[in-house]
């Protein structure tokens, strides 16, 4: 789809990542709308529709939050794409405005995730039986073909964590802000080899809030959403975020990564190079390096040396997941997609200070999950 | 579909996933059809290191668990003997 109106960020609102066991999911996903109406200066009624990312949560999840906060009769439509969720709710909001059907959009996402290995309804019930509805397992498998296919090696991926851990310090918003050295991270129970513990995001607790408008904000800098681009696979991926019991032997086939990547470059007419910072899918050390590639950040194979590089590092000239990836986050499926973006928006105002990214400019979000939907949000000042 | 195949990926599982009620750890993994197809499967061998990629590798039944004296069985590859 071509814009035909800018679509601007007028506010923006986080709920912290972490555990929250006293607090109900709508409370969660209430602080974050309430910060981002207040931001925008907008109140009850002062938006046309609402999409609200959402995906353990159950009926309704949008809708209970909004009637905490007072009900207008616009439309609320709850989305389900998986890691994605959010990434394709704000796709729905933005063409609300861009399309000229809508003036202000509220765009949220919220998620209470269940512990330990997540129980998904993606997986039928005698693949549940028969052990094979063990997610790390996959992303295990993943890793091996990764290091198995390119010179990926077990320390860089022990490096990937250190780093968005390092970055992770500084956001107060993140669930594990310490250091851990290459030592802890090698050193951490083995989940599936050769992924570590500290090598995979946990799932936890948490909520964003963006206002979208067709108007820039009356003071400070003014982002506006240059691309926002939902993909889902190709048949014959055996190992994307689908997790498909069987694939065709075929490879070379674009992932949905690359092709919304593909679809967000060309809307927004930028490239790889143009990207001041990057937030992209960290749900394990390994996704974390394949995402670099299929985004084009490092070459396809070239993996391995862009983190022994230190490229995606600070003091890197293309920071990649300055908030901490998910990795020191932690990943609330419905929120995660929008706390990117909410991050690029923040960096993009000049607002994030020891992490800051200095005169960013131009920068993308990225999530990919089951189903598999992928999105790329590419943001500019 | 016959029965063999050969090692594409593997690791194990030592964390109970939802729904599982076997034994523990179990191997996982995917092999290599020669019709053409990658597919998801267990393994029974549950130890990565004494795995190969390309190694050949026969479809069998494994049991899982019982469900009131009843047997349940899944498919799995096991290692090729030699």
């Amino acid at each position: 789809m071509r814009a035909v109106r800018s679509v601007y960020v007028a506010g923006t609102g986080l709920h912290p990542f972490g555990r929250f066991d006293d607090k109900p999911l709508t409370a969660i996903g209430a602080v974050a709308v309430r910060a981002a109406l207040a931001e925008a200066r907008v109140g009850r009624g002062g938006f046309d529709a609402t999409f609200c990312g959402c995906v353990y949560g159950g009926v309704a999840s949008g809708h209970k939050v909004l009637t905490a906060l007072g009900l207008s009769g616009g439309p609320i439509v709850n989305v389900e794409a998986g890691c994605a969720s959010g990434g394709a709710a704000l796709a729905l909001g933005v063409a609300e405005i861009a399309t000229g059907r809508a003036e202000r959009v509220l765009v949220l996402g919220l998620e209470k995730m269940p512990r330990g290995m997540i129980r998904s309804s993606f997986f039928d019930p005698w693949r549940e039986e028969a052990g094979l509805a063990a997610t790390p397992a996959y992303f295990a498998l993943r890793a091996q073909r990764l290091m198995r296919e390119s010179d990926v090696r077990i320390e860089d991926l022990a490096r990937v964590s250190v780093t968005y851990h390092a970055h992770g310090v500084h956001n107060p918003n993140a669930m594990y802000r310490k250091l851990v050295t290459l030592e802890q991270v090698l050193g951490s129970p083995v989940v599936c080899e050769p992924l570590r513990l500290l090598m995979l995001c946990a799932p936890n607790e948490g909520a964003a809030a963006v206002l979208l408008s067709a108007t820039p904000p009356p003071d400070g800098p003014a982002v506006r959403v240059a691309a926002v681009q939902v993909r889902s696979h190709l048949a014959g991926n055996v190992l994307g975020e689908h997790t498909p019991l069987s694939g065709l032997v075929r490879d070379g086939m674009p992932t949905p990564t690359e092709m919304a990547a593909a679809a967000a470059y060309a809307e927004a007419g930028v490239g790889p190079r143009d990207l001041d910072l990057v937030e992209l899918q960290d749900t394990d050390a390994a996704r974390a390096i394949l995402s670099a590639e299929e985004l084009g950040l490092s070459p396809r194979g070239g993996g391995g040396r862009w983190v022994r590089d230190g490229l995606g590092e600070m003091t890197s000239a293309q920071p990649v997941n300055p908030s901490g990836g998910l990795l020191s986050k932690g990943e609330p499926l419905g929120a995660s997609a929008l706390a990117q973006v909410i991050e690029i928006v923040w960096q993009l105002r000049g607002a994030c200070g020891a992490r800051q990214v200095a005169g960013a400019r131009v920068g993308l979000a990225h999530t990919v999950g089951r189903g598999a939907n992928a999105c790329a949000t590419i943001l500019v000042r | 579909m016959g029965g063999s195949a050969t090692l594409f990926l593997h690791t194990a599982v030592a964390t109970r996933p939802p729904g599982y009620r076997g034994a523990l750890p179990y191997g996982f993994g995917i092999v290599e059809l020669p019709e053409g197809l990658r597919v998801v499967t267990r393994l029974t061998e549950a130890d990565p290191a004494k795995l190969r990629h390309g190694q050949a590798m026969r479809l069998v039944l494994e049991p899982l668990h019982d469900d009131d004296g009843v047997p349940v069985v899944s498919y799995a590859y096991a290692p090729v003997a030699g």
